[in-house]
């Protein structure tokens, strides 16, 4: 009964386990043919190796924690003014008439676009990575709370209003009937946030872990790439885990 | 209809009112404080003008070509690869199970990470844009074919069998059909990702493009030309999303 | 009427193992009757009686744990076009126009454009939807649905068409048109052999030659009834109508009065 439990368990992951390992036997046996220091692809163990003598120094979470800083602070920005407006901008015909011809110009401009002025404008500096994950994570926060309060159920309001409910009531009403869409958003936009920051602090910073990545592409240690590569993956797949859950505890309802 | 256009009008008066602020501002009230410096807050006027010259001079559309050729030989690379190997993830569920598990653990690295492994295999140049564009948009694509044939409903093969189809038409006639409209929503997102991530690429390891081009602004010390840039970018990417909407429309007319 | 069986089931038992623990149910148990051909059959059963189950057997969806099924003497192994199905979430192709969608049989049959397109235009005709042929499935309402539904599975001219209570999802006005309908469209084809599923007695008594009774899982055949007033009949008034309408309400409903208790 076990055994036949532990193969369940196994199996999902064969293919997985039989390419790893056959990246590190090409890396270990082929790559060395073509490429005598092996730089251009190290296998997999070397990647875990230098993962733990990174975490050992404590260099990695160093750079974790600059990017995640940059990240946070950032969304904070950007929810702080883009769930407001966006709210704002689902209630109000003229707020929303008026701002989106502005969020429609904005929006499609790819957030590293934004790079090359905001240096000019800030330097190379904290204040210049606040700003691209700002612009970069508002636009999903602004539109899925318009969406938010747009699509609560024109029963639910008029079921509000028959039952007396002033305009502070509605007001509450309206924003906890859209709390699952402004939750959406601010999920989508800390996943963006983690992967625009990446391109953000490759092309300027001396910290996080974009840095770490490009740093260790001058300095020919193929294996702190991987290192860097799933360290993100890891943390924004955690995160989402996370968000998930507290989805779960905030909004039991949905 | 006339009301229905002076709405239409008013509703960008906002708009208006922050582009006239910023000519006025940037334009003549901050210069007079800083003449010396460069002015790091170009006015409209001047983000046109440069836009104008660049036009005439070829520069623009060389750039513009050069990009857009790479998105269209990394997203069609990517589409070719993605969308024969999702089908066949939905058609084998056996072998679905198991690539999603890889899927699943190469899926949450940021696209822009692959930009310093297309250096380091490819080099500076147009072929490391190609690549992390390749990666990049395969995933959107490839998870949306494989919903898109799981989503096929269990009485549309049923009805296909009985009424005579065989293996192969069934494939043909009602899986690849009914996945349709998910695979085109994989690919309007793998093209918005491809977008992104090619200015990125070009703006980290590249010699040519759009992003090459918003980056040099900084070497040549034109910042109108950076905010040009962008708002072509912005403007391409537009049209590049509101064309797959339009061909979804067009392509899809029973799934309105 | 010819005696001649267009579809026998012999002795059929269906079991499913449950996923979870593993116990296999019986879904059907020992079930043996004949259809003769172009007869109007009739399954009658409460719910979880193994209908379902019995049609997916029929249409070769699934095959049975022990027993056999044969159609004009040919044992039953997989689906195909002898034994077409009506389903009663209709399983229309959004993409397909109702024209095309009545094609479709005919495509997999591969038959010559011409007399597909004659074809089609004919049963256009035969279920009433002149005008409708380039319309999709979404834009046509549930009834139109059925009807193209029925035709689709008429058009490829089976050994015989199954019909999973294809009138359970339409509201009960409409439910009424359309089985004036389908005695109309039936009426049309000469002798087609129709397997009907359904769990109103209303509607039985209206349609069958011949009706089916079956028992609560496991199902079984409970009684067989021979039908042969003339159509169209008269449920509440025909006295032989209302003595068989008395005896099925006895038969599906009153056996389940002690359970309640
Ligand atoms: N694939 C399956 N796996 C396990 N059990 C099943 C399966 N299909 C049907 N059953 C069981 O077999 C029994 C008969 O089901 P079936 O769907 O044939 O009934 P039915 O007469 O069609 O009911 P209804 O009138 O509600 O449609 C039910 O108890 C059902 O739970
Ligand atoms: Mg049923």
């Amino acid at each position: 009964m076990e055994r036949i439990d532990l193969v369940g368990r196994v199996r999902p992951f064969l293919l997985l386990g039989f390419l790893i390992i056959l990246w590190e036997l090409f890396s270990r046996f082929v790559v060395p043919h073509y490429d005598p220091s092996g730089l251009s692809l190290p296998p997999p163990s070397a990647g875990i190796a230098d993962a733990i003598n990174l975490m050992k120094q404590g260099y990695l979470h160093q750079h974790v924690i600059a990017s995640a800083r940059r990240v946070y602070l950032g969304f904070a920005l950007a929810a702080v003014i883009g769930i407001p407006i966006g709210i704002l901008m689902g209630m109000f015909d003229l707020a929303r008439r008026q701002l989106n011809p502005v969020v429609g110009i904005l929006r499609p401009i790819p957030p590293v676009a934004w790079i090359p002025i905001t240096l000019l404008w800030f330097g190379v500096t904290d204040k210049q990575q606040y700003f691209i994950i700002f612009i970069g994570t508002i636009f999903p926060l602004i539109l899925h709370a318009v969406a938010g309060v747009r699509t609560v159920d024109p029963v639910l309001i008029r079921a509000a209003r028959s039952l007396g409910a002033d305009s502070g009531a509605m007001f509450r009403l309206l924003l906890t009937a859209s709390l699952p869409m402004i939750f959406l958003g601010i999920r989508i936009a800390l996943g963006l946030g983690w992967f625009i920051i990446v391109a953000s602090e490759m092309v300027s910073a001396s910290t996080g872990l974009g840095f770490l990545i490009t740093e260790a592409r001058t300095a020919m240690l193929t294996e702190r790439m991987y290192v860097g590569m799933f360290a993100i993956g890891f943390i924004g797949y955690a995160q989402d885990r996370l968000l998930v859950w507290l989805e779960r505890k905030i909004i039991p309802w949905k | 209809m006339g009301s229905k256009l002076l709405r239409l009008i008013s509703s960008f008066s906002l708009l208006a009112a922050i582009l006239i602020g910023w000519e006025i501002v940037a334009g003549t009230i901050y210069p007079k404080y800083n003449a010396t410096s460069v002015n790091i807050f170009p006015p409209p006027s001047a983000v046109l003008g440069i836009f104008w010259d660049l036009l005439r001079s070829g520069e623009l559309v060389t750039h513009t070509l050069a990009s857009m050729a790479r998105v269209a030989v990394g997203f069609g690379i990517a589409t070719l690869i993605a969308v024969p190997l999702g089908l066949s993830m939905g058609a084998w569920p056996a072998w679905g199970e198991q690539m999603r598990v890889v899927i699943e653990v190469l899926r949450p690295i940021p696209p822009f990470a692959w930009i310093p492994f297309g250096l380091l295999w490819f080099g500076v140049g147009p072929e490391q844009t190609v690549f992390v564009i390749v990666i990049s948009s395969i995933f959107p694509i490839l998870m949306n074919t494989v919903a898109g044939v799981e989503q096929v409903e269990p009485v549309l093969k049923r009805s296909a069998l009985s009424l005579g189809a065989s293996k192969l038409r069934l494939f043909i006639n009602v899986v690849l059909p009914r996945a349709l409209p998910q695979i085109i929503v994989g690919l309007r997102i793998g093209l918005g990702f491809a977008w992104m991530v090619l200015v990125a690429s070009e703006l980290i390891g590249s010699t040519a493009g759009l992003g090459y081009l918003i980056l040099d602004s900084r070497n040549l010390g034109l910042p109108s030309l950076a905010f040009m840039g962008m708002f072509v970018i912005g403007i391409i990417g537009y049209l590049l999303d509101a064309g797959m909407r339009w061909l979804e429309r067009v392509l899809l007319p029973w799934n309105a | 009427m010819t005696a001649k069986a267009a579809l026998v089931v012999d002795n059929v038992t269906k079991e499913y193992e449950m996923a979870r623990s593993g116990t296999r149910i019986a879904a059907l148990e020992g079930l043996s009757f004949t259809v003769r051909e172009g007869e109007f059959f009739v399954v009658l059963g409460p719910s979880g009686s193994g209908k379902t189950t019995l049609l997916n057997l029929i249409a070769g969806f699934e095959l049975p744990t022990k027993g056999t099924l044969t159609v004009n003497g040919a044992p039953i192994e997989q689906p195909g076009w002898q034994r077409a199905v009506v389903f009663q979430e209709h399983g229309l192709f959004p993409w397909l126009t109702a024209a095309e969608n009545i094609e479709f049989g005919l495509r997999m049959k591969k038959l010559p454009k011409g007399e597909r397109r004659d074809l089609v235009s004919k049963y256009i005709e035969i279920v009433g939807l002149k005008g409708s042929e380039d319309k999709y499935p979404k834009e046509l309402s549930g009834g139109m649905k059925q009807r193209i539904g029925i035709a689709r599975a008429l058009v490829v001219d089976s050994d015989i068409v199954i019909m999973d209570e294809p009138l359970g999802s339409l509201d009960a006005q409409t439910r009424t048109e359309m089985q004036d309908e389908l005695l109309r469209i039936l009426h049309k084809e000469k002798k087609k052999t129709v397997l009907f599923v359904t769990h109103s007695i209303e509607e039985a008594l209206k349609l069958a030659d011949s009706i089916v009774v079956m028992s609560e899982r496991p199902g079984r055949v409970k009684e067989l009834f021979r039908v042969d007033s003339p159509r169209p009949r008269d449920v509440l008034t025909d006295p032989r109508m209302i003595d068989l309408n008395v005896k099925l309400h006895a038969l599906l409903y009153r056996s389940q009065t002690p359970k309640a208790s």
